[in-house]
């Protein structure tokens, strides 16, 4: 399941380019720049670069990093977990009070700055769903191997590992990979015969073939 | 025969197909120094490209010898998933190909081998102090290097093979291929009519 045990399971991608000799120093500075930090209380996700086998570092050092010519890097995201049906229970009680308290109805706007007020006071007190994909890429290769990761995380990940690295990080597919292997698509349109299509040798009728085989 | 644009996913498709056929023909590929043999089965999907019809999908020790695959491939159907075993010069790994992105995903690799290297001291701190810690360090180290080497094995002999097919997909050989796998699909159907399993 991850990429130190288990069977192998990705998201492969490829990177538009690579990186500049002696990059690693600079690369370090850049990872610990957005290397994760805990969520605070008003904010739902938090998300940033952790050491691949210690999600839960503070800080990356070249060994977390760099192993042989891989570069290995955890990528955590924390998001805080806020059950709708909490958050419109809490809402009734609290209009309840209120309705009593004032001797009227609430207004629409009261509704909502209220609502709002609810939201942020259970987030800062909700539970955290952690998340950890684990990201190996070989500068050499241009590619990437994302294990553990959503599409969404994956978005996510894509996203900050553009700018941690100034390289952009697109999911790979064959079209992709076609251009890397450097067949062009045009080349192989309508000038060869399709694999698909009735086969002359055999003129078998469905019901036939299914009696054939119960 | 009408002849058709084709793809990027109709191509993945095809070359799917292709390492099907190449696995029961026992065909062979040099990749630099390595001699790869393809095997698929266990697993298999097949999809209509025109997008007709539902996709038919066989599971099992002889999935490869389906007569439902082979109807399927008789209507025009090409393999969209399989799980695909190489053999790299002996080293045999399993794992799944998809048709939309052609990686070599959920492979199972073997065990990495505890490497017999001795703790690294630091200065001050006595010896075995750290020798619990430094030693995981060290076997995560190899590991992540070891999976990685397969892995990119793995997939560079399927990006090559995908290579060697779509180059040669203009040429004679790849004509003289679909002839061959119609010849294929045509006596394992027809073997099914006679009461025979494909083989």
């Amino acid at each position: 399941m991850t990429a130190l045990k288990g069977t192998a399971t990705f998201r492969r991608f490829f990177i538009g380019g690579q990186p500049q000799k002696g990059f690693r120093e600079k690369a370090l500075r850049s990872i610990n720049a957005r290397r994760f930090m805990p969520t605070k209380d008003a904010e739902g996700v938090a998300f940033g670069w952790v050491p691949l086998t210690d999600a839960l570092a503070d800080h990356l050092g070249p060994e977390d990093v760099f192993v042989g010519e891989l570069v290995c890097l955890g990528f955590r995201r924390d998001e805080k977990v806020l059950r709708a049906a909490d958050v419109r229970d809490e809402l009734k009680l609290r209009v309840r009070e209120l309705q009593f308290e004032k001797g009227r109805r609430l207004s629409r706007d009261e509704r909502a700055a209220l609502k709002d007020a609810i939201v942020f006071e259970l987030r800062a007190r909700a539970p955290i769903r952690r998340k950890v994909a684990e990201l190996v890429w070989n500068p050499e290769k241009a590619e990437v191997r994302l294990y553990g990761a959503s599409k969404q995380m994956a978005q996510a990940c894509g996203e900050l590992f553009a700018r941690t690295f100034e390289l952009a990080m697109e999911e790979s597919e064959v079209a992709g990979l076609m251009v890397r292997l450097g067949v062009d698509l045009a080349t192989l349109k309508g000038d060869t015969v399709p694999l698909s299509g009735p086969i002359a040798s055999v003129t078998m009728p469905a019901r036939e073939l299914e009696a054939a085989h119960g | 025969m009408a002849e058709m644009n084709v793809s990027p996913e109709y191509l993945g498709a095809e070359f799917l197909t292709f390492l099907w056929h190449a696995g029961e023909s026992g065909e062979e590929l040099q990749v630099g120094e390595h001699v790869v043999r393809v095997s698929v089965g266990q697993h298999l999907k097949l999809r209509s490209m025109d997008g007709s019809g539902s996709d038919v999908v066989i599971k099992g020790e002889h999935a490869h010898r389906a007569p439902e695959l082979f109807v399927a491939l008789w209507r025009g159907a090409m393999v969209v998933q399989a799980k695909v075993q190489l053999d790299i010069n002996g080293t045999v790994l399993s794992g799944a190909l998809k048709s939309d992105n052609l990686t070599f995903n959920g492979v199972k690799l073997p065990k990495v081998e505890e490497q017999d290297a001795g703790p690294r001291v630091e200065k001050g701190e006595k010896p075995g102090e750290n020798a619990e810690i430094d030693r995981q360090a060290l076997a995560d180290e190899a590991a992540i290097i070891d999976r990685s080497a397969m892995l990119e094995l793995a997939q560079g002999v399927v990006d090559a093979w995908f290579e060697q097919f779509l180059k040669e997909r203009n040429s004679r050989k790849h004509q003289a291929w679909v002839a061959a796998v119609r010849k294929w699909v045509a006596g394992s159907i027809q073997g099914m009519v006679d009461g025979k399993l494909p083989s």
